[in-house]
């Protein structure tokens, strides 16, 4: 039994899902998003996969982006907010996402 | 900023040039701010390189995720699939090579091939004939008539066995993809 190799399929089925939820939150830049994932191992990845995939997100106008040149002492951040594009995906996936859950609900037998 | 640490960007700008420069100074500038972050949190300088993983890694995984967006070609698309390669090992060495250059080969073909059949059909209507362009198949000569849809016909089947080389080569990238994904997750699950 590899429940590992189940549950990167998870991750890397939900994690878009997931980074579009933070990013509707509030705007927000890669490291505090890589930070936050890390506080869930089940979502937690890597800068190898994040940053990619937030281009790749950027390229499909999910979501866009600003360079913030910040105060003393900070490097600039880049910051990425939810499109309007990105707000309607959005909510594409939360209504499979809620439909997924209420089949497995279904099916447990509750 | 250190040493070590400038010398990782830029190997992974080295890494980047298939892409357009205003991207990959993005890119680079997006992974310089991390690394700040990261110092800003008191992470070492070996830390961080750790954390961040191989340049080559981090490069191909950008090169990978724009390459895999669309099965689509152009000028761009391809050297970033040949850099992928270049990058990729013992796969990419041989058979990725092989299925996009055939790839090509069999479009730029598919292109020609019906060029050469109006330029036959046209010579003929203005009363030259041209014989270094004709189409033999056995025993078989086509005339300057049939020259024209055959060449067509010919280029059609050409260009579409082009495309599913290409598709076959972004195929196989995005499966590498996938499993170097894999491989990541399992380590990061063993470092727990």
């Amino acid at each position: 039994m590899n429940i590992d190799d189940w549950k990167s399929q998870i991750k890397r089925g939900t994690l878009e899902f997931c980074i579009l939820l933070l990013i509707k939150q509030r705007p927000t830049y890669g490291y505090e998003i890589i930070s936050t994932l890390e506080k869930y191992p089940i979502i937690a990845a890597k800068e190898n996969t994040i940053y990619p995939l937030l281009r790749r997100l950027l390229k499909e106008e999910f979501i866009s982006s600003t360079w913030q040149e910040s105060a003393e002492g900070l490097p600039p951040r880049k910051y990425y907010s939810i499109t309007d594009k990105g707000l309607k995906y959005l909510s594409a996936m939360a209504v499979e996402w809620d439909n997924l859950l209420h089949t497995i609900n279904e099916l447990k037998g509750a | 900023m250190e040493k070590i640490l400038n010398q990782y960007l830029e190997k992974i700008e080295t890494y980047l040039k298939p892409m357009a420069a205003s991207e990959r100074i993005d890119i680079v500038k997006e992974i310089k701010s991390e690394i700040l972050e990261l110092q800003g949190n008191g992470v070492s300088s070996e830390q961080i390189i750790e954390r961040l993983g191989n340049p080559k890694e981090l490069a191909k995984a950008y090169l990978g995720e724009s390459i895999s967006r669309s099965t689509g070609f152009s000028l761009r698309k391809l050297s970033a699939v040949i850099a992928f390669y270049s990058l990729a090992g013992a796969c990419g060495m041989f058979v990725l090579p092989i299925t996009s250059i055939c790839g090509i080969t069999f479009m730029a073909s598919g292109i020609l091939c019906p060029i050469a059949g109006i330029i036959k059909f046209a010579g003929h209507l203005i009363g030259y004939e041209i014989p270094e362009i004709t189409i033999i198949i056995g025993s078989y000569t086509a005339s300057a008539f049939t020259v024209l849809p055959l060449s067509i016909l010919i280029g059609a089947i050409l260009f579409v066995v082009g495309t599913l080389f290409w598709k076959l080569t972004i195929i196989m990238i995005k499966s590498m993809i996938k499993s170097r994904k894999k491989l990541n997750d399992n380590e990061s699950a063993m470092q727990e």
